[in-house]
């Protein structure tokens, strides 16, 4: 919803341009950044994978992978512990199969360059499928979008956080607060697609912390001008460094009960 | 003995008891259309005294019986004098006329510098009309809040912004009067236009500082702006067709000489053109400005104003947003004596925002409504001590929201955000003084106060608190209430009151020149929600209650002003402190928030700074140079040590810091048929906040952030040019047209707006894009007048 409404801000601005500069930029402290999605698909199971890389400075353009760390998921009340392994094919990446259950407590532990790195704690979130994808006819600015109408129904008997994936590093978050029980729908509009592609979308299940972090990342990682943004700062997760509490990482553990559709376009 | 006699004298001098007193009152007119007069000049120059007319056109002053030399005039009109035999109270109206090159001259009051420069008012700007409309601005359509901006002190949040900033203040602490109503809202489609039809205005005073009692409720400035009655002898239409807009103004007499009318309305229209590039989209606005006035008899005139305002965006039918204001008063002035003037005014306004958003099927409409009641009394006692008093009422209903799906096939569940209610209210006392021949005072007090009223689900929490702090994430997060409660309407959730002393006070250096000093405490117990680093229609406006402090800001000024032949010269010293400013938590969300409170804290801002203002008032090239440096900073600490706060509790620029804030503007008379103007400006970039890293988290590459606007956009700058042609100068009655030919940014900077910083999708390296919204920019008006 809010995407929209600063698109709409660049819109109207006849002569506006926007162009590229180049900034002294500072670099501040390295920090580890940890991308800890994991899902649980009840149509089948998907090896989880949980991704370590350290922050770069602005310009950077490669990737500094983490190679050497320790990386486990805890189940807090039996303290069972789930080892994932660095795929030496995929640097960075730590895998391992693993299916996560309901009203379980989990907690993310790492232990990198001497220092440990805990999340909160966890719990599987759930989701709901998508009833169906149908393509629809309406474009939005640029008059050659292709728009795919989303629906799903959203369970009555609980607060449902939800993270939709578009594919193309398109997302969205998304709260039943307004349609509490109800089918909803809603369009979304693809830049990318064209006929013959298929659009492939996800959904994600979610809390109001992973929804307000997840929201803000959309948020600062948006394209186009936005004069409606919030003053930007450093997205905090759910880890933090229990050695040393000012060198905190950046990224999110959770876990997400997942579904998929795809959708044909004409 | 010695000392006896001086007793005497000063008994005598102060008392006058051996003098009887009498008053001389009545208006200042225009001639040609009866329009009155605000702040024209009464002089009395071989006493050194004198009088300015009010709001409304009036003027009393009380003075020993005699014989006394008269001159009346107001700037653009020709002076006129009289000499009047004081024996008795007397009523005697003046009639101006209008200079006849009216049209060509750049106004920025400084008639009768003398009364200005001994006037204990400072940090105050007044405008005409006829200034708002030389000055060049994009679009060619003449722009009021544009104008403002080009004074010192005053600055706007650029291009593609609404609203503006005083002293470093942010655009809700700015309370704008038109006709004594108060609008929630100066400027149409992202501040691109202001709210105002330059041709229905009478007068603008904008107060930066030094802020009389009778003025409340936000902390910042003043804008009171007063719009013309009407011709009352002739019907008039004014008017003008720009490439992007048009407007236009018919007045007339109601009944000759007695009564006006007063209808004006603009629009843009460019969205007309739209479907020619095969776009489906529509941005435009309009506003409707209507007025009646009526002169019951000599004691009592009646005015009935409307405003009525809208924005309209609609893109490709999956969006739409309509917002506006809608301003209804009606006004009574009545003399109870030809010493007590007084005016009551019942208002009524309601500001409106509906989105309808198709693509999810979802439709919200907010507003703001509110019922206002005014009865100001001025008391011209004698020609050295005045008084004004009064009382201000205003009820508010704030609807923050419907929430209702838009069709039947819509998943959205209709919803009603509580409704909330305030009482605010205010009694003042305002003494002007002139305390000896080289001093002169004004003070007084305001008492204002504050009761939010009960309402459906209030929030509960634990110990009150609704927001906590996560030492582990260093982070704030939202408290689940413990339940929430029902209160009747009539009941009193939480309530303020407080005492805001003003006092100014000018001290003459010699005929030409003064010192002028100025303390005042001001209240706003509304607040704009809004987190973003402009203003934008999403912005909600909040009522103080037990989660929201009313903001307390004290300012203090000094200056010195002085007049030299045509130039006038004023600098001027602040010094501002606010408490309560509210913050956001990083990350907060508030479109449609429910709970407000679960995502603010409590902080404080200052601003301080040096302005400077050299005026050329006649001649034929006239204009001004303003000259501005400043901070303007907020800090937020934690609610305790152990928490962080915002930016870890340290000082860090609003989002409206400019350092250096430089604006020359020029009118240049080449002959009778053409005049030119130009602008310049300059300003240091507004704070932004750079990024210091980056990460990747699912498959996105996120930026790490500096502190909080701790760095800066590039300058912005900008020279502006047009040429006004009059073809036939000399004709007085029927058509009257002008060309205006204007050009906006003449060299083409392309000034950055905002700076995004994302990652390139083609290479997939990250950049820094600046976003500019305007280059230079041609255009051309027709005015017209008949």
């Amino acid at each position: 919803m809010k995407r929209f409404l600063i698109l709409l801000s660049i819109y109207f601005s006849g002569t506006s341009c926007e162009e590229v500069i180049v900034l002294d930029l500072n670099t501040a402290e390295e920090r580890l950044s940890i991308d800890a999605r994991i899902k649980m698909n009840p149509e089948n199971t998907d090896t989880q994978i949980i991704v370590l890389s350290l922050t770069g400075s602005f310009y950077d353009e490669n990737i500094q992978w983490v190679t050497d760390a320790e990386v486990e998921i805890l189940e807090v009340e039996n303290s069972v512990t789930h080892t994932f392994l660095h795929d030496p094919m995929n640097p960075g990446h730590y895998i391992l199969d693993f299916t996560p259950n309901f009203d379980v407590n989990y907690k993310l532990m790492i232990f990198y360059n001497g220092e440990t790195y805990e999340s909160s704690v966890e719990q599987l979130n759930p989701a709901t499928p998508i009833d169906n994808l149908l393509q629809g006819d309406e474009t939005l600015f640029e008059g050659d979008e292709i728009e795919v109408i989303v629906t799903f129904t959203d369970n009555g008997s609980r607060d449902d956080f939800y993270v939709l994936d578009f594919g193309y590093n398109n997302f969205l978050a998304t709260k039943d607060e307004f349609y509490q029980g109800n089918p909803f729908t809603f369009s979304f509009f693809y830049d990318e697609l064209e006929t013959g592609d298929t659009a492939f979308v996800t959904l994600y299940g979610a809390d109001e912390t992973y929804f307000n972090f997840m929201s803000t990342v959309i948020e600062q990682t948006e394209e186009g001008g936005d004069p409606f943004k919030t003053i930007p700062t450093s997205i905090r997760g759910n880890i933090y460094n229990t050695s040393d509490s000012s060198h905190y990482p950046m990224g999110y553990f959770s876990i997400s009960e997942i579904y998929h559709a795809s959708l044909l376009i004409e | 003995m010695t000392t006896r006699y001086i007793y005497l004298i000063y008994f005598y001098s102060v008392f006058g008891f051996s003098q009887n007193q009498f008053t001389l009152s009545g208006s200042v007119y225009e001639s040609e259309g009866q329009e009155t007069l605000i702040g024209a000049n009464v002089i009395f120059p071989k006493v050194s005294t004198g009088a300015t007319t009010n709001e409304y056109g009036f003027y009393s002053i009380t003075l020993p019986e005699g014989t006394y030399y008269v001159k009346v005039s107001y700037l653009g009109y020709s002076s006129i004098s009289k000499t009047i035999i004081l024996n008795k109270n007397l009523t005697q109206n003046f009639s101006l006329e209008a200079n006849t090159d009216t049209l060509d001259e750049i106004v920025l009051k400084t008639d009768d510098e003398s009364v200005n420069i001994k006037t204990a008012q400072m940090s105050i700007n007044t405008l005409n009309s006829n200034t708002i409309k030389q000055i060049p601005v994009v679009f060619g359509e003449a722009d009021l809040v544009k104008t403002i901006t080009l004074l010192p002190g005053i600055s706007s949040g650029g291009e593609g912004t609404a609203g503006f900033n005083v002293r470093g203040g942010s655009n809700d602490q700015n309370l704008i009067l038109l006709d004594e109503a108060t609008l929630f809202n100066s400027s149409h489609l992202f501040g691109f236009f202001s709210v105002f039809n330059p041709d229905a205005i009478k007068n603008l005073k904008l107060y930066k500082g030094g802020i009389p009692a009778k003025y409340g409720g936000r902390v910042a400035s003043v804008l009171d702006i007063y719009q013309k009655e009407g011709n009352k002898n002739e019907f008039r239409a004014n008017g003008g067709i720009g490439l992007v807009s048009s407007r236009v103004m018919f007045e007339g007499p109601l009944k000759k000489e007695k009564g006006s009318f007063l209808f004006g309305g603009r629009s843009t229209y460019a969205h007309l053109f739209l479907p020619l590039f095969d776009i489906d989209n529509i941005a435009y606005f309009y506003d409707i400005n209507t007025k009646l006035s009526y002169r019951l008899d000599e004691e009592n005139k009646i005015y009935l104003s409307g405003y009525f305002g809208r924005d309209v965006f609609n893109v490709s039918n999956s969006f739409e947003n309509t917002y506006g204001n809608t301003v209804v008063n009606f006004r009574w002035n009545h003399l109870f004596s030809d010493k007590l003037f007084s005016n009551l005014s019942l208002i009524y306004s309601d500001y409106y925002y509906g989105l309808d958003l198709n693509f999810v099927g979802f439709k919200w409409n907010s507003g703001i409504q509110n019922m206002n009641v005014k009865f100001d009394l001025k008391q011209y006692l004698n020609d050295r001590l005045s008084l004004e008093y009064g009382l201000h009422s205003t009820y508010y209903g704030f609807n923050p929201g419907i929430i209702q799906p838009n069709g039947p096939t819509s998943g959205i569940n209709r919803e009603e955000l509580t409704k909330k209610n305030a009482f605010e209210n205010a009694v003042y006392l305002d003494i002007k003084q002139q305390v000896s021949e080289k001093i002169s005072l004004r003070y007084g007090a305001r008492l204002s106060s504050f009761l939010r009223l009960g309402q459906d689900e209030l929030n509960r929490y634990d110990d009150d608190i609704p927001l906590i702090f996560n030492p582990e994430l260093q982070i704030y997060q939202a408290v689940v209430p413990t339940g929430t409660i029902n209160r009747s309407s009539g009941s009193v959730e939480a309530s303020f009151i407080n005492i805001e002393p003003r006092l100014s006070l000018s001290h003459l250096l010699n005929e030409n020149s003064s010192v002028k000093a100025s303390y005042n405490r001001m209240a706003q117990y509304l607040h704009l929600l809004s987190n973003t680093t402009a203003p934008t229609p999403l912005d909600v406006w909040a009522p103080s209650g037990k989660y929201i402090q009313p903001q307390l800001l004290d300012q203090i000024a000094l200056g010195y002003f002085k007049n030299y032949n045509d130039y006038s010269f004023e600098i001027e010293a602040y010094y501002k402190k606010t408490k309560n400013r509210i913050d956001y938590i990083d990350g907060a969300n508030l479109i449609a928030n429910k709970a407000i409170e679960q995502v603010i804290l409590n902080g404080r801002s200052r601003a301080y700074g040096l302005e400077v203002l050299l005026r050329k008032n006649d001649g034929r090239l006239k204009g001004w140079l303003a000259y501005t440096l400043s901070k303007s900073e907020q800090q937020t600490e934690g609610r305790n040590p152990s928490e962080i706060g915002i930016n870890n509790g340290n000082w860090y620029n609003t989002p409206f810091d400019k350092t250096h804030d430089i604006s020359v503007t020029s009118s240049y008379d080449l002959n009778k048929k053409w005049t030119l103007n130009a602008n310049f400006l300059y300003q240091t970039g507004q704070p932004t906040t750079y990024p210091n890293g980056q990460y990747i988290y699912n498959g996105l590459v996120i930026p790490t952030y500096e502190a909080r606007n701790s760095s800066r956009l590039p300058s912005y700058h900008r020279f502006d040019l047009s040429a006004k042609y009059i073809p036939k100068p000399n004709k007085t009655k029927a058509w009257r047209g002008e060309w205006v030919f204007s050009v906006y940014n003449i060299y083409n900077r392309k000034n950055a707006q905002s700076l995004n910083f994302r990652q390139n999708t083609d290479t997939g390296q990250n950049e820094a894009l600046k976003l500019s919204i305007f280059g230079a920019i041609g255009s051309i008006t027709y005015n017209f007048k008949f």
